[in-house]
């Protein structure tokens, strides 16, 4: 299984990870029928959101909301790690909640940024083929 | 069980899920809630209705004429009478099994604290946030389960808070902001058949942690809009920095 991202998208993603790219930064991606459509940012609430995300819930909340008044669904959750690879971290294992939802993650830690992209299985993160089209 | 009981119950009783072992479970529970109004009232006639053996009903307001379009619970007669009084009276005609212990008055944090010690599972369904953050931090210091509600205007959400767990989000992991602004229904408006839904859902949960039966609704938060009547499941996970369970609290 890929992950089609559309090229605005990634964009899109890459510009949020780069405004602040001393914090991770993070977000939802979600699909109207079954590719990815919008990219939803949410607040990084964590208290050293230089080495972790926690989504704000108030914005979550208020993401869903717009998805089901848009009729999209998540498809997506991504998140900027500043200064490690675009790998799952031990904290990012521990808080993946949504099994069957693909995980990006946007490395800074070179010059170029990396995108890792990954599938939850409710346990563990499995590698996930990322198509930018 | 005596006979009457069995046929009382009868209907829950053939769930093979349930059976006469859960029936007993719900017969021997205690369960507290807090706040007899739109939420309050649908829980507290399902549960009553259900056969829980001992409710603890907490609420320190007065029945007034437009409570009625949603807080089924009460009736015009009661106009004036306080809510856990005229919840009562409801319930035990309802079913006279029900033992009801009435608490009328707005307990503070130590008083709380004393009266959930023997309680299995505290249900919210207050109207606003001061009551919302003590009830989860007393539930949490005495690690007891919470069913949490809300409705609003044409929007729903409940979630649980199983604090036995280590793991469990809070509802603090859920609303961080202390100073968050409190709409409630009498200043917003609510459409009265959504605080059934929510409040049959907190019901639900509620049989299903005394009776064991199923997966509950931990870390996650289902919310509902009934315009659209759609359900959207959110889920979360304990906030590392959650001043009430995180791991700096």
């Amino acid at each position: 299984m890929n992950f089609k991202l559309p090229q605005a998208l990634k964009d899109h993603m890459l510009d949020h990870a780069l405004e602040t790219p001393e914090i991770e930064v993070c977000g939802l991606l979600a699909a109207k029928s079954v590719e990815p459509a919008s990219l939803y940012r949410v607040p990084n609430i964590a208290a050293d959101p230089s080495t972790a995300f926690y989504m704000d819930p108030q914005a979550q909340i208020a993401a869903l909301k717009v998805m089901r008044e848009s009729g999209e669904e998540l498809c997506g959750i991504y998140h900027s790690h500043p200064n490690s690879e675009a790998l799952p971290s031990s904290r990012d294992r521990q808080q993946a909640a949504y099994p069957g939802t693909a995980y990006l993650i946007v490395s800074l830690m070179n010059a170029e940024p990396e995108i890792g992209s990954f599938i939850f299985d409710g346990n563990a993160f499995h590698d996930l083929a990322l198509d930018i089209v | 069980m005596n006979d009457e009981q069995l046929l009382r119950y009868s209907r829950q009783i053939m769930l093979p899920a349930l059976d006469i072992e859960g029936q007993q479970k719900l017969l021997s529970a205690t369960v507290m809630l807090i706040g007899l109004g739109g939420l309050g009232s649908p829980v507290s006639m399902y549960l009553a209705a259900a056969g829980v053996g001992h409710l603890i009903l907490v609420d320190f307001d007065t029945v007034e004429l437009s409570n009625l379009q949603r807080q089924i619970v009460h009736s015009t007669k009661d106009i004036d009478r306080p809510k856990v009084e005229s919840a009562r009276d409801r319930l035990l005609a309802l079913n006279p099994d029900c033992k009801v212990t009435l608490i009328n008055k707005q307990l503070d944090e130590k008083e709380l604290l004393k009266e959930i010690k023997d309680v299995e599972v505290v249900i919210d369904g207050s109207d606003n946030f001061p009551t919302r953050f003590a009830v989860n931090k007393a539930c949490f210091e005495n690690k007891k389960v919470l069913v949490s509600g809300a409705a609003i205007r044409f929007e729903g959400q409940i979630s649980v808070f199983d604090h036995r767990q280590e793991s469990s989000p809070c509802y603090r992991c859920l609303y961080n902001d202390e100073e968050m602004a409190t709409e409630t229904c009498s200043q917003t408006g609510v459409v009265a058949p959504l605080l059934g839904i929510i409040g049959s859902l907190q019901a639900l949960e509620t049989i299903k942690l005394v009776t064991e039966i199923g997966e509950s609704l931990i870390g996650k938060l289902l919310l509902f809009d009934a315009t659209t009547t759609e359900f959207q499941t959110m889920r979360f996970k304990k906030d590392p920095a959650c001043p009430v369970c995180g791991k700096d609290s």
